[in-house]
């Protein structure tokens, strides 16, 4: 839409970044830090007349706007009829509202204490000083109309509904809001009886006050709860009220001058001047403490205690809380964790390796000299043979003496008979025969071979399991030097989102609803809405494809809207990761690092076991194969003495 | 003085806007299955949506949802604006009006002592009928009850009356003239609900009720 200024320059309007009852305010094309409103339907010539007098006035005092959006230039139609203003744009737009409300203000001012409030207030009471310095009453004061920076200073919008009076000229307000009217105006009709100062004067004690006293209306606690009664009527008993809640702050922390000018200003009708409160709110807000256990609590010095802590103890509820300021990472590589861990799996020596078989001493030597005897001949066994041979002879020759002689042959074949049964006896007293000695030596040699085996069997089991153990020891490590670049990750990510989280925060400030976008009407809004598209941070093509109805252009209309939004915001500020998000972040890898290093030793504990485990139990077979040679060795030396050497 | 901190406290402490309260009961009577069920759970999405629009009704109206179908149910209890979230609706059983608008004035009563209690400036409440019927239960004592409370000045009460719904009892119930929705302009009703309440709750006059009205020939209602 094109617009012109006095001299015929055409003015370009871009986004709204506003509407009111009577018009919307968009940003100025070309210009960006004006903007312009333009009204709904067309001014009235008391209003033209109004506001030629208000861009003329600026000319010889500059400083009316100062704190306010002032009217600077007028537009017009293409048929010279007036339009609206220029003015200068507000870049935050956060009204007042949002300040002294305690939770609205914790979380767009998470930095603010009661010295931050004190100071908006006494900003306020500058705003009207330099309007009021002029004769200028701003009228129709109310928290949507004031907006207030970062950094306190504040900005009156809504300038072209300010009464003014020169002379014989007279702009009256016409409109006012309850909240803010004093007692004397309560019910009247503002389109008849000129504002006075102090009514505004009303107005300013009623916005510092709900400043000072977190969000409170002065008159919010009167019997009827209804403000237009409690204000006709001056029932103010904020003092009473903060005795019985517990929750609201102490009358008496309020300095005494402060205090008093709210008195006055409620119950007295000798209501400050904006100068009045410049002065004792900022002596006020200079005697301001940190209390010491939070610094965000600001209290009066000389006050025994911190009334914010109190209130927070008594009533739960924390009216500034504690800023998190920058985080100290506590955060270290596990080197340090590490190390020790290094230490003893080098200290720990790997288990014989099968290959590593020493045959226990004696072993090898006793199987030998068993084997070399058993290659030997089989011993003869003479002397049974001899026996069993002569006895046989001399019993034969017995039995043939019987027959001529019978009693000596008789005699003789007992002999011979004797001699044969001696020779089984002698046979028999061996008891073992021969091939069952070597059969149980070579059935000891087995044993020990199996000895042997075993020891390697073990030494294989024990090697792996070593084995395994090391392995996945070396994977735990990997593990734990892993878990530093994975936290990076995740604080890179996080810190990715917060950039998109800012635009976003300040794309949802812009409202469907109050953008006027080509070819979208109300209702198609409205759809929208229904299907929870509300602000700009909404729009993206697959989640507009989804909605009926939709036509291309329409999609396309929303998107541009969308990126010129992006635009201005571009450079809005990202905030990073707060303290928490980051403290969280260390603390869950942190735990994640303990885990894994306790599993690590853990590891190292199994693996120290198996490898005693492995030690005594090879030992013990050595020891076994020990015993069996020194056996075998004790048999086969029997066996020689026995048979061989006989 | 007990020595127990009121759990409400720390809500008011928070935020400790002046409040308008305002109850929907809402008809969820057999009749009202179908179309009817679904244009007015979107009807409540608008009002939400509607209201969330103004930074501080956000903060200023509380909204309650009690249906009767079957029988009264309280959906949500009062909440601001900004913590709303529109209950899922069913349509079954008959329609127990006079009993629900006993039950909204009791909760607005309440609700009122609540605020005095905290010392939260308050609005007059408004109690929102919706029904398309003929109450199933004995409902002249909750009209001796609307007139009190509208004598009193203790809630603003209105009745809306949706295609069957019986607008002689409706007009016996209601103190303000009763309002018939035009077809299943549920939306434009609760937009007008909205508007409404924005302006009552920044007007500051609890007094006098300057609304729109919805019966003009683009309105949502007829008489
Ligand atoms: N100079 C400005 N810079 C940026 N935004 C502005 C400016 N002036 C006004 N706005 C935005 O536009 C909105 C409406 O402005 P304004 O109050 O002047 O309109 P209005 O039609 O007079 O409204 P009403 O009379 O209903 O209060 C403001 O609430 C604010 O969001």
């Amino acid at each position: 839409m094109i617009v012109y200024s006095a001299d015929g320059k055409p003015v370009e309007l871009g986004s709204v970044l506003g509407r009111g009852g009577e018009g919307a305010v968009h940003l100025r094309l070309g210009d960006e830090s004006q903007a312009c409103k333009v009204y709904t339907k067309p001014p009235t010539d008391q209003r033209t007349a109004k506001l030629t007098w208000m861009v003329n006035r600026l000319h010889a005092h500059p400083d009316l706007a100062q704190w306010c959006t002032w009217p600077q230039e007028l537009l017009f139609d293409d048929q010279h009829q007036c339009v609206g203003f220029a003015m200068q744009r507000l870049k935050e737009l956060r009204p007042i509202h949002e300040v002294y409300q305690p939770e609205q203000r914790k979380t767009v001012l998470p930095t603010a204490g009661w010295d931050f409030l004190v100071r908006v207030a006494t900003n306020c009471a500058r705003m009207f000083e330099t309007l009021h310095k002029y004769d200028v009453i701003v009228g129709d004061v109310n928290e949507r109309n004031i907006f207030v920076d970062a950094d306190a200073t504040v900005h009156l919008v809504d300038c072209d509904s300010f009464q003014i009076r020169d002379g014989e000229q007279f702009f009256g307000t016409g409109v006012g809001v309850v909240d803010y009217t004093p007692p004397e105006m309560q019910g009247v009709d503002f389109r008849l009886v000129p504002r006075t100062v102090e009514h505004d004067r009303f107005g300013l004690a009623v916005i510092a006050f709900k400043l000072l006293l977190m969000g409170r209306h002065p008159f919010s606690g009167g019997a009827s709860g209804d403000l237009h009664h409690a204000i006709a009527t001056k029932d103010w008993d904020y003092p009473q009220l903060a005795q019985r809640l517990r929750h609201l702050l102490p009358w008496s922390v309020v300095g005494p001058p402060v205090r008093a000018a709210f008195i006055a200003a409620f119950t007295e009708d000798q209501r400050p001047s904006a100068a009045l409160w410049i002065e004792r709110l900022a002596a006020f807000e200079a005697g301001l403490q940190p209390c010491r256990r939070e610094p965000l609590h600001k209290v009066p010095a000389g006050l025994g205690t911190c009334p914010w802590c109190t209130i927070e103890q008594v009533a739960g509820y924390a009216y500034f809380s504690r800023p998190q300021t920058q985080y100290h990472s506590q955060w270290q590589s596990a080197d340090s964790q590490l190390a020790p861990l290094d230490a003893e799996l080098k200290a720990l020596v790997p288990p014989r390796q099968p290959e590593e078989w020493q045959s226990p001493p004696g072993m090898e030597a006793a199987i030998a000299t068993a084997r070399a005897m058993l290659q030997a001949e089989r011993p003869p066994d003479l002397l049974g043979w001899y026996l069993a041979l002569g006895g046989g002879l001399v019993a034969t020759g017995g039995v043939a003496m019987a027959l001529f002689h019978p009693s000596r042959g008789v005699v003789v074949a007992g002999a011979g008979v004797l001699a044969l049964v001696a020779s089984r006896w002698l046979t028999a007293r061996r008891q073992v025969p021969w091939h069952k000695v070597t059969a149980a030596i070579e059935q000891q040699i087995a044993a020990m071979r199996e000895i042997e085996a075993e020891w390697k069997g073990e030494a294989l089991r024990f090697r792996d399991q070593d084995k395994r153990l090391r392995a996945w020891l070396a994977e735990l490590r990997v593990q734990v030097l892993g878990v530093n670049e994975q936290r990076q990750r995740e604080i890179d990510k996080l810190e990715g989102s917060q950039v998109s989280e800012a635009l976003r925060a300040g794309l949802m400030r812009y409202d469907l609803a109050a953008a006027s976008i080509l070819n979208i009407p109300v209702e198609k809004k409205r759809a929208l809405a229904i299907r929870g598209v509300l602000t700009a941070a909404d729009l993206d093509r697959s989640k507009l494809a989804a909605i009926p109805g939709l036509a291309d252009a329409q999609i396309e209309a929303l998107i541009a809207w969308r990126r010129s939004t992006e635009a201005l915001l571009t450079g809005s500020r990202a905030q990073g990761p707060s303290p928490a998000q980051l403290g969280a972040i260390d603390a869950n890898f942190q735990h994640m690092r303990d885990n894994l290093l306790a599993e690590m030793r853990g590891a190292l504990g199994t693996l120290r076991d198996s490898g005693q485990l492995a030690d005594g139990r090879m030992a013990e077979l050595i020891e076994q194969g020990k015993q069996a040679g020194l056996a075998l060795q004790a048999r086969v030396e029997a066996a020689r003495r026995e048979y061989i050497e006989h | 003085m007990t020595d127990q901190i009121p759990f409400a406290a720390v809500e008011f402490a928070a935020n400790p806007e002046p409040r308008c309260a305002c109850v929907l009961l809402l008809d969820t009577s057999a009749s009202m299955s179908g179309a009817r069920i679904s244009e007015l759970q979107e009807g409540l999405a608008v009002l939400k949506y509607e209201l969330s629009q103004d930074l501080l009704a956000r903060k200023r109206v509380e909204l309650a949802v009690v249906t009767f179908g079957g029988s009264v149910r309280m959906l949500s209890e009062f909440t601001t604006v900004d913590q709303f979230e529109p209950p899922i609706l069913h349509a079954d059983g008959l329609t127990p009006l006079g009993g629900a608008v006993t039950t909204g004035l009791e909760l607005v009563r309440n609700r009122k002592r609540v605020y005095r209690q905290n010392g939260i400036a308050c609005y007059r409440p408004w109690v929102f009928l919706l029904t398309d019927g003929e109450p199933s239960d004995p409902w002249q004592a909750a009209a001796a009850a609307v007139r009190h409370a509208e004598t009193a000045r203790d809630a603003a009460f209105f009745a809306v009356g949706v295609g069957e719904a019986n607008f002689d009892v409706l007009g016996q119930l209601s103190v303000r003239q009763p309002l018939m929705l035009r077809g299943l302009q549920f939306r434009q009703m609760f937009q007008w609900l909205s508007t409404s309440l924005k302006s009552v709750s920044h007007s500051g006059v609890s007094d006098e009720l300057s609304l729109k009205n919805p019966t003009a020939p683009d309105g949502w209602a007829k008489l």
